[in-house]
């Protein structure tokens, strides 16, 4: 390997690495793929995902509604309150109708929407078995080139220092699982090494001893060093750096990894309390997709970042639970006990909270999720704004929260060949970012589900092709 | 994932795959794969009934398992199709105890024995005309089959019966969903693009139980075909290659003989490659004794075109005792009762499918 030079050195074997490396190798380049993570860990965040959001005409991908390119734009200028590079953004929607049909040539399946997901069923795409699934087929297809080109993988190998020389690429610095350090040389570079949010120690600069109480929902093997790095160098950055996708996850989550399954969605159903037993925000301001991105950020502003959605058996079935069953009790005082266990410190309050809930939350009428029904709570703050139902229906179940961080927003900011820019306004020579590390550009502010993946593909795409 | 689910904690086999239920659930990214990702997100709360329903739903394909992110090392440690096969094998156990199925096949193994020793003397005689009723007597034939089917059918009902009641299922299938619960597994409609028996998707789970299923069944009928001829048409036997009986025959054996050897191989491949999986298909014993009988059937035939009667009569002799040890074998087996109980929860699946589009028009 030490003596082994290539022309596309790609880091990061996820989504955005993998096309990167497969349009770098379709067009005869020699490529290294460098994967942080071991083979069976290999992937990333993109192990998580499972669609991507695609502009289309009507009757497109089995998709019965158009989603054009406009109101794709007006989402994304929606969400993130108009921080965003609309060339940029521009780009990746109008190359988004292409990422289905080149993933499906390339091994990947697609599928129906899931059921629990069919509010993204008009604009969004699925495929089969989830992000794993996608990230194995692309493996696959790769490794197939490697047969007769010269495009290899190397796991469990990560970035420790680059090499530039006057904004030119020179070489990498990389350990391997053994320990051993060796230099890679390379004409080109791309990045595709995603966030930093299992890098604890950064994390804790920006968020304090918090950080000990977040869990990290994404990959154990994004630590941004890549990154971090390419701020020594003068790379100019997009986002800021104390801010990432951050949602309400079950307090008995791993600390790193647990993906998906770790979101609760059970905070429109019922109320919210942080540790003294207080409510602290609206859960029913606006419909849940819209509203499910804002809560990680505000339990991590919660003392000791732990929170409760509390409901009743009213509502059990309604939403997807998380991937363990609820606390439960017969009484509302039972269960403010057993959360005690997670940090609740003032129990009575909470049972104070509730009935003042209720007497405020009383109507003749039933509540309608799918739409802002206007049931609302009378004469209490925060207000509940909609589905404001007493929690009266014995048993009585409980998630105990903390935040989940999946991924960062800080990346670093690229032009539209996906060349990475310096503070001083200029491209480097030969280095190329795609995917999560510069997803920033397009999606600084709130969150679009699908786009990431989307991003990471048409600038893998773009990298490919650049260099 | 040393973890073996032995006997004495039954109980610890439902409550983690209530607990790698739950974590599906919450994810269900693998809904379209197979049944059981799309009767999953049917229910809220997954109960030891639901993990048995499922159980019995699994193809084993396995594409479940790679495109999980919480297989071990994670400390989900997740491995459904492992631990299907747990409670699968379980479920057979629990149906009809192991006293019980040891027991009837010992006593359906006493005539078998009463036969040998009365007519063991007729092996060494050489028969002037080539007719297998010489050999063994028609009668005797035509008793081992009805007491074959007559065992066959009291098996199934008291499996579908305990089976019914194990599942505690508050849906009854639905006659609506049965024509099409029997095509799709006629079809094999689950069995394509199998991650089997490596990780590259492939179709030999569907080619293998496609050749056994397929085999068995003609050669149920080339059986029923030559009963048919022998004592309503009154066309003595032996028949020649043409005829209907022979054929179906000729071509159920070879399809067995290649089904049980690619699945044998396939197996050992799986072994080798899926070792974290640990699951098996079939019956091992099972497989070795269908493709002996499948050999035996066919060096019958091959003995008797070349002409050789003495060697005839013992190969004919040695047919029918795999016929009969097949038969007979079964409750030992522990697989046995699958192809009823995947039928029995492949309907009710059908049923509550049905039932969930037309809940969701309304």
């Amino acid at each position: 390997m030490t003596t082994e030079s290539f022309e596309v050195l790609v880091v990061g074997g996820g989504n955005a690495g993998l096309v990167a490396a497969i349009t770098a190798c379709e067009r005869n380049k020699s490529v290294l793929l460098i994967e942080a993570a071991p083979e069976y860990d290999r992937g990333g965040n993109s192990k998580y995902t499972r669609d991507w959001r695609v502009a289309h005409k009507a009757g497109e991908f089995g998709i019965a509604e158009a989603y054009s390119a406009e109101e794709f734009l007006d989402d994304l200028v929606r969400v993130t309150r108009g921080e965003t590079n609309l060339h940029l953004a521009k780009y990746v929607i109008e190359r988004s109708n292409e990422v289905p049909k080149w993933a499906e040539k390339r091994g990947v399946k697609i599928g129906k929407p899931l059921s629990g997901a069919l509010h993204l069923s008009r604009t969004n795409v699925f495929f089969i078995g989830g992000g794993k699934a996608l990230i194995n087929a692309l493996y696959n297809y790769f490794l197939k080139l490697g047969k007769t080109r010269k495009c290899r993988v190397v796991y469990y190998t990560k970035v420790i220092d680059i090499y530039i020389e006057d904004k030119s690429f020179k070489s990498l610095i990389v350990e391997r699982e053994n320990g051993l350090r060796y230099t890679i040389h390379g004409n080109n570079l791309i990045l595709a090494s995603g966030g930093f949010q299992a890098n604890i120690e950064i994390l804790r600069k920006y968020w304090g001893d918090a950080v000990d109480n977040f869990v990290i929902r994404g990959s154990r093997w994004d630590t941004g060093i890549p990154l971090f790095k390419m701020i020594e160098y003068g790379a100019a950055t997009v986002g800021k750096p104390d801010d990432g996708h951050m949602v309400a996850v079950d307090f008995r989550s791993p600390r790193f990894d647990g993906g998906i399954v770790t979101r609760v969605d059970s905070i429109p159903f019922g109320i919210v309390v942080n540790k003294y037993g207080e409510r602290f925000y609206d859960e029913g301001e606006d419909l849940w997709p819209k509203r499910y991105a804002i809560w990680g950020k505000l339990i991590a502003k919660q003392p000791s970042q732990t929170a409760f959605s509390i409901f009743d058996s009213k509502v059990w079935g309604l939403f997807i639970p998380p991937f363990q069953p609820p606390i439960s009790a017969g009484t509302i005082e039972e269960l403010a006990t057993k959360l005690v266990n997670f940090g609740l410190e003032k129990p009575d309050k909470l049972v104070e909270t509730i009935q003042e809930f209720n007497k405020a939350s009383i109507h003749n009428k039933n509540p309608d999720y799918t739409t802002l029904d206007g049931l609302s709570t009378r004469g209490i703050s925060p207000p509940k704004s909609n589905w404001a139902l007493p929690i009266d229906k014995p048993p009585f179940y409980a998630y105990p929260l903390r935040p989940g961080l999946t991924f960062t927003y800080m990346g670093l900011k690229v032009d539209e060949k996906a060349r990475v820019i310096h503070i001083n306004g200029n491209p480097f020579d030969n280095i190329f970012a795609c995917g999560e590390i510069m997803s920033g550009n397009i999606l600084s502010n709130g969150y679009l589900g699908g786009l990431g993946l989307v991003i990471g593909t048409v600038f893998g795409w773009t990298a490919g092709e650049n260099i | 994932m040393t973890e073996q689910y032995t006997r004495l904690n039954i109980y610890k086999l439902y409550e983690d795959a209530i607990r790698q239920y739950t974590i599906c659930n919450a994810c269900r990214y693998c809904e379209g794969y197979c049944p059981v990702w799309n009767a999953l997100p049917l229910r809220t709360l997954v109960t030891k009934e639901d993990t048995i329903y499922f159980a019995h739903l699994c193809f084993d394909k396995r594409n479940c398992y790679y495109a999980c992110p919480y297989v071990s090392p994670h400390e989900f440690n997740w491995n459904i199709p492992r631990i299907n096969r747990e409670i699968r094998l379980n479920t057979y156990r629990e149906l009809l105890g192991k006293r019980i199925r040891y027991s009837l096949s010992f006593l359906l193994l006493l005539p078998l024995i009463f036969l040998w020793i009365k007519y063991w003397p007729h092996l060494a005689v050489q028969y002037p005309i080539l007719n297998f009723y010489n050999v063994v007597p028609r009668d005797i034939l035509i008793m081992g089959g009805i007491i074959a089917m007559l065992y066959i059918m009291l098996l199934s009902s008291i499996y579908i019966y305990k089976f019914d009641r194990l599942l505690n299922s508050k849906l009854r299938p639905s006659l609506k969903t049965l024509p099409e619960a029997i095509t799709d597994l006629l079809l094999h409609r689950w069995f394509e693009k199998a991650q089997y028996p490596k990780q590259v998707e492939s179709n030999i789970r569907f080619i293998i139980h496609f050749l056994i299923f397929y085999g068995i069944l003609l050669d149920t009928f080339a059986t029923i075909t030559a009963y048919i001829q022998e004592d309503i048409l009154r066309i003595p036997s032996p028949y020649p290659v043409s005829n209907p009986a022979v054929i179906f025959g000729l071509t159920g054996g070879i399809m067995i003989v290649v089904g049980t050897i690619i699945a044998i191989v396939a197996r050992c491949i799986s072994r080798r490659k899926q070792k974290f999986i640990a699951t098996e298909f079939i019956d091992t014993a099972f497989a070795f004794i269908l493709l002996l009988t499948a050999l035996s059937g066919l060096l019958v035939l091959y003995i008797r075109i070349i002409d050789n009667i003495i060697l005839m009569n013992i190969k004919l002799i040695i047919h029918y005792n795999f016929i009969y040890i097949l038969f007979f074998i079964i409750p030992i087996i522990s697989t046995a009762p699958h192809i009823l109980l995947r039928f029995y929860s492949y309907w009710i699946y059908k049923t509550e499918i049905l039932k969930s589009i037309s809940t969701s028009k309304h």
